[in-house]
This record gives C-alpha cells, structure tokens and sequence, in this order.
C-alpha cells in the first residue's frame, strides 16, 4: 500500500527530472561563462596587439622603461591560463587550436624576454657611442674624431636601415678605428686606446645584437599568434554555435513540454476545482452533521496521549467544566473511582490498539456527581496503524440506568415473589410458547424452567389429559377464564397427582397476548379429603364392628354351647358304639344274628364308620376350636374397640399385644411369622385404651412393609418380631419386621400427618402419625424407628411407668 | 577548481595593475623610473594571516628556520649573506633577494621560474637547503593550531592548504612596498626632495647606461639580462655552478645562457652582499663590476659614489618607517 501512496510522488519526481533535464539541456549554455571567454579572448587578441605595439616601442625608444611590455607579457601569460580554464569548465573541445595557440604565446613571450634583454643591450651601446665619440673628440687627432664620427653614424645608420651595403661599410670602417686603435696602444696611448677599444666593443656589440635584435623581431612579428587567435575564437564560435542549436532543440522540446504539461496542469486544475467543490459541499455536509450530532450527544476528542483537545457543548454541561478547565487536561478528570482501574486498563488497552470501545462509564461531574454515560470511543488511526486522536461520543444514560436498575429490582422482587408462590405459574406467550415457568413448576413436574421456556405447552412431557387441558385453553380465550377443578396427572416419579388448573388469557390493547396458567397441586389435599374419608368409614366400620362383635357374641355363645354338648355326646357315643362293636364281636365269635351281623358290617361300610369315628371328633374339635377362636375374636375387638375412657388404667402390655395379633391376623397370616419375645416381669402401665390402636398399626405396618417386600402373591413369608422389655422407668415394647424398610429420607417423615408412601386406598397415612401422638402425647413415652431399606425396620416404644397424667403409681 | 580561484585571484590582483595602465601610460612614457604604488586592495586579513605565516618557524622541516630568517623585514629584507643558510646549515644556491617590493618584480627568484609571488611559496619550502620541508607536514602543523584552522576558515572556505597559505604570503608580501622614497617624491614633482648631488647621481646613473636594465617601478626586477654582456664574467670568476646558467635552467635556450632577472636596486643600499654569487661585498664593488661586466665602461670612484648617492634616495618607507638602517 506505501508504494501506491508513493506512485504520484515518483510520477511527480520523473516529471520534475525530465523538465530539469531538459531545462539545463536547454541551459547548459552558460551564457556569462559564454561571454568571458569571448571577453578573454578578446583580451587576448588585444594584449597580444599591445605587445607588439610596445615592442615596437621599446626597440625605437620610444618608451623608455621595460614596465609595461613586462606588465602586458604577465598579463598575457594570465589571459592565456584563463582562457584554458574557461575552456576546460564549458568543456569545449577546441583543444587542439588552443593547444597551438597556447604554445605560440608561450614562445612570444619566450622570444619577447629575449627581445628585452638584446634589446637593452643595443640600446646601452647606442646610446654610449655618440656620448663617448663627442668625449673623445678633444682628445683625439681629427682624423680619427671624424673617423670615430663616421663609425658611429654609420653604425647608427645601420641600425635604423639595416641596409648591407651600409654594414659592409661599417665593418669596414670598424676596421680602420681598429687598426688605428692599435698604433695608437703602441705609442703608448694606452689610455686613449682604452677609450676607442670601449667605443670599439660597444659599435660590435651594436652590430652583433642588432642582428640579434632584428632576428628576434623577425620572429616575433612572424608568430601567428592574432591567427591562432582567430582560428581558436572561429573554432570556438562554432562549436558555441553548436552547442547553442542544441540548447535551442532542447529548448523547443522544453517549450512543448512546457505546454503540454501546462495544458495538463489545466485540466487538473478543473478536476482539483471540482473535487473542491465536492470537498467543500462534503466538509459543509459533514458541519451540518456534526453540528446536528452535537446537539445530540456528548462529544470529546482526544490526542494521542488522552489529553482533550476538543469538548462539545453537551460535553461541557454535563460534566460542568468550562472549555479552559477540559482543553489539554486528560481524560481521567471525569473517573468517578466507581471503575476498577483494570476497567480503564482494559478500555484503554482497546482503543490504543485501534479499535473501538463500548460500555457504559460512570463519570464525575465537576461539582462530584456522579452520570451514567452510554460511551463509544473510536480512534483515529494514521497510516502506520497508530491510534494519534480518540473521539468519545457518549449518551446520557443515567436515567435509564436508573431505570433499568428499579425496573431490575421490581423483577428481582418479581421473582422472589414468584419463586415463593406455592401454586404453579406457567405463562404461555400469543405463540403459546412457554415464557413463565415458576419454581413451583419445576418441581411438580420436575422440568427445569430452561428446559421449559420457549418450547410449546405440548412440546413438554407432562402427563396429564392433554384434551381437557386443550379445552380449557381454548374455553380461556374465549370467556377469559377457564377452571379446571381436580384435574388428573402424572407427578414426575410417576405418582398420580390432582391439579387445580385456573387459565386466564391475557389480553394487551385487545389482542391476545398470551395465557397465565395458575395451578394448584391439590394431591394431597384430596388424599387428605380420601384419608378422611376412609377415616371416618374405618372409624365407623370400627364402631360396627364393635356392634356386630358384641350382637355375635350371644350366638357365638350358644353354639359353643351346643357343640360342646356334641362333643360331650359323643364321646358318649363313641363309648357306646365300642360297646356294641363288642357285641358284634361276640356275635361273630359265635356266629350269632349273622345276617343282622352281616347287615352291620354293610351298615357300617356304607356308612363308614371308621371314618366317621375318626373325623367326628376332629371335626367336633375344629368346631369347638373355630367357636373359639371366634369367641375370642369378637372379645378381642369388643376390648379393642372399647370406646374407652379418657381415664388411664393399668395395661399388661404382653396381652394387649397379644390381643390385637389376633384382630389384625388376617394381615399379617399369609405374609410373615410373629415371634414374641414378651418380657413376663413387664410391670402393668398406666394406657389409654388407644394404645391397642399403636399396636394395631405397627403390625400392619410391618406386615404391608413385609408384602412390599416380598411381592404380592409370594409364597415366602418374612418376620414380624415384637419384644418387651423393661427397665424402672419405662417398658419398652419393639416391633421389627423384615420388610423393605424406610429410607433415611423419609424416616423422619413417617410420623407427619397424612404421610404416606402406600397406594391410595390401602394407607391412611395417618398410622404413624396418630400413633406418635399417642405414645408421646398422651403418654409422654418415645416413639423412635431404625430401618435400613432392604433389610427391615424397628419400631421402639416407650411408656414411662410412672404416669404423669393423674393415676394411681405402681 | 582551483585553477579558477587561482585565475580569479590573479585577474583581481592585476586590477590594480589593469588601472595603472590607463593612468599611467602617458607618465609612464615621460621616464626611466617609477615611483613604487602604494599597495591597495589588498584583505588585511589575509595581509595580516601571511605576516604571522612569514615569520612561523612550522613552515620549515626543523622547525628553527621561518621565511624571515633569510629575507629579515628588520635588516631589509635580507640576511645579509653571500648565501642564506638553510636547515642543517645547508649552503643555499643564491644570494637571498629582499621581500621587500618583490610583487613589483615580473617574476621570482634570480632564474625567473616562478612567476607569481605564490608560486614563489614553494620552493623555499620544500628545497632541501633552504627550509627542508613539505607540504603536507607543513599544513598538518598548521591545522594542529587552532588559532590558524580558525583563521583560516574564516577567510578560505577550504581552510589550510598549500594555495592558501601561499596565497596568504604573498599577499603579505605584496604590502611589503617600500612607498614614498625621496626619489619618487622627487619623480612625483617635489624638485628639492632629493639633494643636488643625488640628482647628479641620477643623471650618472643614466648616462652610463644603468638605466638600460634598472628601470622601472622597481628600478630593475622586469627584464632579464645576460651577466657579462661585454667580457666574461664567469670565466674571470671561475668556479662555475648550476646556478651560474641562470635563466636557462628554466628555458634551455642557448641564448639565456647566464641570464638572469635583473634585481632591483631599490634597497640596494640595505642588502649587500651582491649579485646571484654575493660575490660583491660593497654597492662600489658592485658598480665596478657591473661597469665593467655590463656597460664597458670604465668608472671613476667619484661617480661611482655619486650614484651611491643617488641610490640611497630610493628607500622608501614601510608601515610609515623609512627603512635606513
């Protein structure tokens, strides 16, 4: 992504290379360096010119010092590295006239030193010859003055002339001074001839540098140098031409470009004024909603650091800091302390990471009150993904905070209420999903309220009449209510169950919106009702059977009576019959009445006397026995059910016990043995009367707890064992059976009214509980149970022997 | 580069030169001698940096032996040698010629083979008989003084090297004009500046010819000329060296064979011994050989002294002090 970013710069780089390039292609022409070297050159030209000039002066004496030739030859020298350095910069390759040129100068001004110093000797010995040729004019005879004058003037001749002819003469007439000059040495002018050998050396130096001179001269005015000039400026101007017909195609070039590119910057002008102009009806768009945004709602920006650097309006009302006491303070002014500082760590970890923050801050406000702020805090990321600027836009929600947390409270409070409510809610949505499920729900019919909110009334594995209950919705919504009275279901561990059912719709701005189901769980209520009636009938059987027991008792009477006559009777029969067999025995010894005999034996064959003889008394016994048992039968629950006083007397336990065995036998007969262990020292106890229905009810207990154990119909037979016991202060009487005992659970259960774990029909539920009454209450004794579940359980009873309600001690 | 700066500096330096010209060419016409030019335009700073330059002794190989030691402002800008002694008491070649009004002279040294006082720098540096040093050790000892990197720096963007401080020398050496002798005041119109016996002189000092060779503003130092035009100088001195060829050392033609610059007499008077040899103790001595040697003539002491005379008038003054020993 950078290199897309950086692909207009480079475009932008090229350009700016190509229009440079081209720019100094077209400039590379340095004018001013251009017009110095044409200057130099000039210069040149001009110093070289000046230099011959001051030759000439020099030789013809026309200037008298060396200053200026000397000035203009250093002058020149510089000229000329000047203008091989221009060259080299402007990198004009000239090089080979400049070259020449350069060399030529260097031996002009070679030749020019030489020229001055020739030259200066000439001129000295010029100069001398006529001073010392007047000096001498004195001291000389006539001849020779006019001879030394001729010399002189033809040497002076010589040197404006130069003509041969002339120099001929000269030497010869050097000659002639010569040769006089030696007469005159031998005639001892020595002096003299000192003098005209000075003027002598002098006319020959005259003659040799004037040839010297001339020669140099010669050569200086021969050097090419304003050619060599001329040809280096021509070369020079041409290649300048050149390089100027370049500068120039680049030029053109660049114009083109120029205009190209300016047409192009026009058109991205027009583009640029029109995305201003969008630009500007966006950023007037973007005001507008900011401007309206913050009306709304609180705004801040922060920097990098957290500082603000921008707070809105709304910002400043709420949290009542004015502009100065927000811009450039950090954000942590507005912390309430309510938030852990891990709360901040985390929000701050967030957007300092680049991304956006919800959550609901509770901020201070100036004066320390404290708002709730519904705040969303986005940062601004530059293009390295580092946040560099949060914007917090945030709602006042301190209202609805509060409300939500009131409206939290009343549900909470709703919920408890609820949960405390015995009855079953179930509240049924316009889908007739579940969307109440009480705690009373959950238990009755053992759905958790997850597994029944959402789902459908009948989606539910409730085991009731799912018709009736279809009925009475549908009555419900129709009329409003509907009532279902003693509604038959399943308890979730199967038992069956009533329901009191009452169906309200719901109705929100009259459209149905839903159903409130308020159920009752009236099992027990009903097995209480059924309880009490099967009380009250037992309680009247009971009362009958106390009737009939006394009415039995006067025929049970008589028939004991009478077969105890039979009995008597025949024995006496039986007594009397061996009499006669004894008879028949004689007679058959003696073979008397044979016939009748014979007769007897048939009679007694068909009759089968044996037989009967046996099976008479037996039967007689059984009789007598049966009578008894009945008798005893009816005595037994003429005693038990002895309306008895609310007075005490004393019991003998053993029978009391032993009694009610014998009411209760057809219970216990088929399924367990009794075993007594019967204390006989047990010491008489003051009882209630009721105390039999104690009895009676652990015994059947046992023996149902046995049958249960055992199975219906079972061929075994378990054990029921009561033993008494008895110390000084109490009798203890135990009553163990074999059955399936009680679990722990429900041990403590089984004395609470109404408890009962057998079918409806065959418990009341009511033994153990009336039996506790009695014992403890009535009786002040204990009524304690040990069972383990499988193996059986043991009640244990005991009476204090001292009674403390009013009776006589024992 | 710097072959450009070099240019641009000589092209500066000869404005005054360029101006002169215009000025002075009809003056110039009228006489033989010229009175010296004040020194103008020249960067104190660089005047000032080259005089410190002059007289430090880093510049030389041992440390002991400055540009002062041989051409001593004190003693007229020579060390009064027949030839200077250099590091490790090398003999040098030459008689030392006075740095006094030497940016007068068209080139340097008796042989003429530097042609700027800049490119003069170098040869006492880095000849072995005379400062013994180069280059790079002399702008390393340079550039470990701070006080020169700083100065330096602030008049040369590219700080010390061998174009700098020569530059900075021979500015220097440019102030070093002798202005304002009583000859050029005399030449400049005062008429009494000098006395009747000096203009005497003068007029020997022409008429023998002298002037021939020493002329001009520096009374010599702008031609070159052989040394025994009339007889043999060297034959009748004998013992000849290589410095004895004189300008063809540096040409190789023939005809500069014992040819030298013709020095100026400007401070003659101050800085005996004479010639390239010092071979001539006294400015008499001198006069007499050069009469001799150079003008054929014969001289009478009488003249000769007058012309001394005459010399003597060409001192000039440096920093307002007239250089009279």
């Amino acid at each position: 992504m950078n290199k897309l970013k950086h692909f207009p710069l480079i475009i932008i780089t090229v350009l700016i290379c190509w229009l440079a390039f081209l720019f100094h292609k077209s400039q590379s022409i340095d004018t001013e360096l251009h017009g110095e070297t044409v200057n130099s050159i000039q210069q040149l030209k001009h110093m070289d010119a000046l230099l011959n000039q001051d030759v000439l002066e020099v030789r013809f004496q026309s200037q008298l010092n060396m200053d200026p030739i000397a000035d203009h030859s250093e002058r020149l020298l510089q000229l000329l590295t000047v203008i091989n350095v221009k060259f080299d910069t402007s990198g004009m390759s000239s090089a080979r006239q400049l070259v020449d040129m350069t060399r030529l100068f260097n031996e002009k001004i070679h030749l020019i030193e030489q020229f001055k110093s020739h030259n200066g000797r000439l001129r000295n010995s010029l100069r001398y010859l006529p001073e010392a040729t007047d000096r001498l004019e004195d001291h000389v005879d006539h001849e020779l003055s006019h001879d030394l004058y001729k010399l002189t003037e033809m040497i002076l001749f010589q040197d404006i002339s130069s003509d041969l002819l002339n120099m001929k003469k000269s030497l010869i007439q050097l000659e002639k001074i010569v040769l006089l000059m030696d007469s005159l040495k031998a005639s001892g002018e020595t002096k003299l001839a000192e003098e005209i050998s000075n003027i002598v050396n002098h006319a020959q130096l005259v003659i040799t540098e004037h040839a010297t001179v001339s020669m140099l001269m010669q050569q200086l005015m021969e050097l090419p140098t304003s050619d060599a000039v001329a040809r280096l400026f021509e070369e020079y101007d041409r290649e300048y031409g050149q390089e100027i017909e370049g500068a120039e195609t680049y030029r053109i070039f660049l114009f083109v470009f120029m205009i190209v590119l300016f047409i192009y910057v026009v058109f991205l002008f027009r583009r640029q004024n029109l995305m201003s102009s969008t630009l500007a009806e966006t950023v007037g768009d973007l005001e507008f909603q900011k401007y309206a945004m913050d009306q709304h709602t609180i705004v801040s920006i922060c920097d990098g650091n957290g500082d603000i650097i921008y707070a809105n309006k709304r910002f400043r009302d709420i949290s009542q800091f004015s502009e100065e006491e927000l811009l450039g303070k950090n954000h942590n002014i507005l912390n309430s302390g309510f938030h852990p500082d891990s709360f901040y760590k985390a929000m701050w970890a967030t957007i300092s990471s680049g991304h956006v923050w919800h959550g609901d801050v509770f901020n201070h406000a100036k004066n320390g009150e404290g708002y709730w702020a519904d705040t969303t805090i986005v940062p601004f990321l530059d293009d390295d993904g580092t946040p560099f600027k949060y914007i917090a836009i945030r709602t006042d929600i301190t209202k609805m905070k509060n409300t939500k947390e009131a409206l939290k409270r009343e549900h909470e409070m709703l919920e408890r209420v609820l949960a405390s409510i015995p009855s079953i809610l179930i509240g049924l949505n316009e889908d007739e999903e579940i969307n109440l499920w009480n705690h009373a729900a959950e238990s009755t019919f053992s759905i958790k309220r997850t597994q029944a909110v959402g789902k459908k009334l009948n989606e539910l594995d409730i085991k009731w009449d799912w018709d009736d209950v279809d009925r009475g919705l549908v009555e419900s919504r129709n009329t409003g209510l509907a009532r279902l009275e003693r509604f038959k279901f399943n308890h979730a561990d199967g038992s069956d169950g009533f329901l009191g059912v009452t169906m309200s719709a719901i109705y929100a701005k009259r459209q149905y919106a839903g159903m409130l189901l308020l159920a009752s769980d009236i099992t027990e209520k009903i097995q209480m009702a059924s309880q009490m009636q099967l009380s009250q009938k037992m309680e009247a059987i009971g009362e009958l059977a106390a009737g009939v027991a006394h009415e039995v008792n006067t025929p049970l009477q008589y028939v004991g009576d009478n077969i105890r006559f039979l009995r008597d009777s025949f024995h006496d029969i039986h007594k009397l019959y061996a009499e006669y067999q004894k008879l028949k025995q004689l007679c058959l010894e003696q073979g008397l009445a044979c016939e009748a005999v014979e007769q007897l034996k048939t009679t007694e064959e068909e009759a089968d006397i044996d037989y009967l003889l046996e099976e008479i008394p037996v039967a007689i016994e059984q009789s007598l026995d049966g009578v008894g048992k009945a008798g005893g039968i009816v005595s037994a629950m003429k005693e038990f059910s002895h309306p008895g006083s609310k007075m005490k007397s004393l019991l003998d336990v053993n029978r009391a016990i032993e009694n009610t065995l014998t009411v209760c036998r057809n219970e216990w007969k088929y399924i367990a043995e009794i075993e007594t262990e019967f204390d006989e020292n047990l010491p008489l106890v003051e009882c209630l009367p009721e105390i039999n229905q104690v009895f009676l009810n652990m015994i059947v207990n046992a023996s149902h707890a046995i049958e249960d154990k055992l199975g219906e119909g079972s061929p075994e037979r378990g054990l029921i064992t009561i033993s008494t016991s008895h110390t000084d202060a109490y009798i203890q009487i135990e009553i163990s059976d074999s059955g399936k005992g009680i679990p722990e659970n429900l041990q403590a259960k089984v004395f609470d009214p109404f408890f009962t774990t057998k079918d409806v029909g065959r418990g009341t539920g009511q033994g153990l509980s009336i039996s506790h009454n009695i014992i403890v209450e009535q009786h002040g004794g204990t009524l304690t149970l040990f069972s383990e579940v499988g193996k059986g359980t043991r009640f244990t009873i005991r009476i204090p022997v001292l009674s403390e309600v009013a009776g006589e001690e024992v | 580069m710097h072959i450009v700066y070099i240019s641009l500096i000589a092209l500066f330096v000869c404005q005054p030169v360029w101006a002169k010209d215009t000025v002075d060419r009809n003056a110039v016409r009228s006489e033989f001698i010229q009175p010296v030019p004040y020194p103008s335009e020249l960067s104190s700073d660089k005047v000032a940096l080259g005089e410190e330059l002059f007289h430090d002794v880093r510049l030389s190989g041992d440390q002991r032996i400055s540009c002062a030691s041989c051409h001593n402002l004190a003693s007229g800008g020579v060390d009064g040698l027949p030839r200077s002694i250099g590091v490790g008491g090398a003999e040098g070649d030459t008689n030392a010629p006075t740095v006094f009004n030497s940016g007068l002279n068209y080139s340097q040294f008796w042989d003429g083979r530097a042609l700027t006082l800049e490119e003069q720098v170098s040869g006492p540096i880095t000849n072995a008989k005379e400062m013994a040093s180069n280059w790079p050790d002399v702008i390393s000892r340079l550039n470990s003084d701070p006080a020169y990197v700083e100065k330096f720096f602030t008049i040369y963007n590219d700080g010390i090297n061998a174009v700098n401080v020569s530059d900075a020398l021979a500015t220097f050496e440019r102030s070093l004009n002798t202005v304002n002798s009583r000859f050029d005041q005399f030449l400049r119109g005062s008429v009494h500046a000098i006395s009747d016996d000096e203009k005497k002189g003068y007029e020997l000092f022409k008429s023998y010819g002298c002037v021939s060779c020493h002329q001009g503003q520096n009374v010599g130092g702008n031609v070159f000329q052989k040394f025994g035009v009339m007889k043999d100088y060297f034959a009748d001195r004998g013992g000849k060296t290589r410095a004895d060829f004189g300008r063809f050392n540096v040409t190789g033609d023939e005809l500069d064979k014992h040819s030298f610059k013709v020095p100026s007499l400007r401070l003659a008077v101050l800085t005996a011994p004479y010639f390239h040899d010092g071979s001539a103790k006294t400015l008499h001595e001198a006069i007499d050989v050069m009469a001799k040697y150079q003008l054929g003539r014969s001289m009478p002491d009488d003249d000769a002294e007058l012309i001394i005379k005459f010399l003597t008038t060409l001192v000039g003054s440096y920093k307002g002090e007239a250089l009279y020993e």
